[in-house]
């Protein structure tokens, strides 16, 4: 369950973080001091349950209740506030429930169970999770097909490994056997190539059938599809979690490590495929931009070892990465190590003249300087 | 949706009835004046909704609720009252909503909707 909390006293927020950090199925997506700001995030995400405050300097809870109502959004609202005085006007606004400040613990975890009571179709989800994905497609770092027996698939043939690839990139969608033909058979002639591709099919689908997966494999006379809505495909995960974490902050960043975690090596790992070129860079730009998301919120939250050991690895997978450059010398002036953050400057300048021919940017330089300097005082 | 309506005064089942006979898929399945056959009722039929006054001449709706939610954790409690000050204690027994008398038809109606719409997810 989604939940998001406003109060303009930040004392609150703490307070209500560690109750709600009790609970298990509870997820803070978003923490506000006012209600604008929580605004503008409603209008992207989708929450289950908003803690608000009533009296606020700005816009006060109740006003804020009634603006989401009336462009029709119902997700459960539950007033906190010191006051009891608005009750009457809370249930005005469909208020799930009312807590008077300060919070009793008991209190609110009722109303925390209540609402994951009647959660729609949370239960149902749980049990097809268990029915149904248990088997993974793991393509992150390599190619491979594990069922809940942690049993690894042998790939007969290098193509049925590519055919499994190539579908799954396209996501279920049907993709014409001519395209096929002409991206993974091209260098052969014609007819070979349709008899290849038949083979394979073929081959793939009776490794499917070992998981009791055959009928996800769709065919007719011009198109293939492979639908893996019943499967856990670990670059389709990623990619949707980087999406959903489009914010890392200090509610997320346990969920954000696990799912950095999940990135286990680029897409089909050593297996080198021409088609497969932009998804795989596509990825890998996700991962980067996401993990760089993560070390900031990391460095705010002063786990400077871990943003270290997370931003190494993003050298290590691309020594020019300005982004990642920056975020790496700010963890460095946090552990007050001045000679390695002087020592790593030198490197990174080496490295762009090396690689590149040229300096860092002027950005990458100014901050360098700016936090030399702050280490000196 | 099944319905029951507890209110001691006659005239209110009557124009809680008039009210609610405009929404189709509302069906009421019982009108109680006091608690304890409302009690009963409850105990051995299935009911979505109840419409609950709470100033009553024995037990108050308020009292009543806390005892229906022992057992009857699922039934959605709306009050309806001509007293304002409950507001508080009905949010403590998790009433669904709180209407205040004379009960206005558009006010009635939102509930009801809003009721049937959570029904269907």
């Amino acid at each position: 369950m989604k939940v998001v909390i406003i109060d303009d006293e930040k004392g609150m927020h703490i307070i209500m973080k560690r109750m709600l950090g009790k609970v298990d199925d509870v997820e803070i997506v978003g923490v506000f001091q006012e209600t604008s700001s929580a605004y503008t995030f409603l209008m992207t995400q989708d929450v289950d349950l908003i803690f608000m405050d009533v009296n606020m300097p700005k816009e006060s809870g109740l006003e804020f209740a009634g603006r989401l109502r009336e462009i029709g959004r119902q997700m459960k609202i539950v007033f906190v506030t010191s006051h009891k005085e608005y009750s009457l006007p809370a249930f005005d606004v469909y208020a799930f429930d009312y807590i008077v400040k300060p919070v009793n613990q008991d209190r609110l975890y009722h109303t925390v169970k209540r609402a994951l009571s009647e959660m729609p179709s949370a239960k149902d989800s749980v049990e097809q999770d268990l029915s149904s994905k248990r088997v993974l497609f793991s393509c992150l770092g390599g190619m491979e097909i594990r069922s809940t027996q942690n049993v690894l698939v042998k790939w007969k043939t290098s193509k049925s490994a590519e055919l499994f690839g190539y579908l799954l990139i396209h996501k279920g969608r049907h993709v014409s056997r001519a395209r096929i033909i002409e991206d993974m058979f091209g260098e052969m002639p014609l007819k070979n190539g349709e008899t290849y591709l038949n083979t394979t099919v073929y081959q793939l689908r009776k490794l499917l059938d070992n998981y009791g997966l055959k009928e996800i494999l769709h065919s007719s006379s011009s198109y293939y599809a492979l639908d893996h809505s019943q499967v856990d495909v670990d670059f389709i995960s990623f990619e949707e979690g980087c999406k959903r974490m489009a914010v890392v902050d200090d509610t997320c960043i346990e969920q954000a490590l696990a799912l950095e975690k999940r990135y286990t090596g680029d897409l089909f790992g050593d297996r080198v495929y021409p088609w497969a070129r932009s998804e795989v860079e596509h990825l890998s730009l996700i991962y980067t931009s996401f993990t760089q998301r993560l070390c900031e919120a990391l460095l705010i939250r002063g786990d400077t070892q871990t943003a270290i050991r997370l931003l190494m690895k993003l050298i290590t997978r691309n020594e020019l990465e300005e982004g990642t450059m920056m975020l790496y010398l700010r963890a460095l002036a946090l552990t007050k190590n001045k000679e390695a953050l002087n020592r790593q400057y030198i490197q990174f300048e080496e490295t762009f003249y090396r690689e590149l021919g040229i300096t860092p940017s002027l950005e990458v330089s100014a901050l360098y300087r700016h936090l030399m300097s702050e280490l000196d005082v | 949706m099944k319905v029951v309506i507890i209110d001691d005064e006659l005239a209110m089942h009557l124009i809680m009835r008039r009210m609610l006979a405009k929404v189709d898929e509302i069906e009421i399945v019982g009108s109680f004046q006091e608690t304890t056959t409302a009690y009963s009722y409850l105990e051995n039929h299935e009911v979505d909704l109840v419409f609950l006054d709470i100033r009553m001449q024995r037990e108050n709706g308020i009292e009543f609720a806390k005892r229906l939610r022992g057992s009857h954790r699922r039934v959605k409690l709306v009050f309806v009252t001509s007293y304002k000050e409950y507001a508080s204690a009905a949010f403590e027994v998790n009433a669904y909503d709180y209407i205040v008398k004379p009960v206005e038809q558009g006010r009635l109606h939102r509930t009801v909707l809003r009721v049937l719409s959570e029904a269907g997810t």
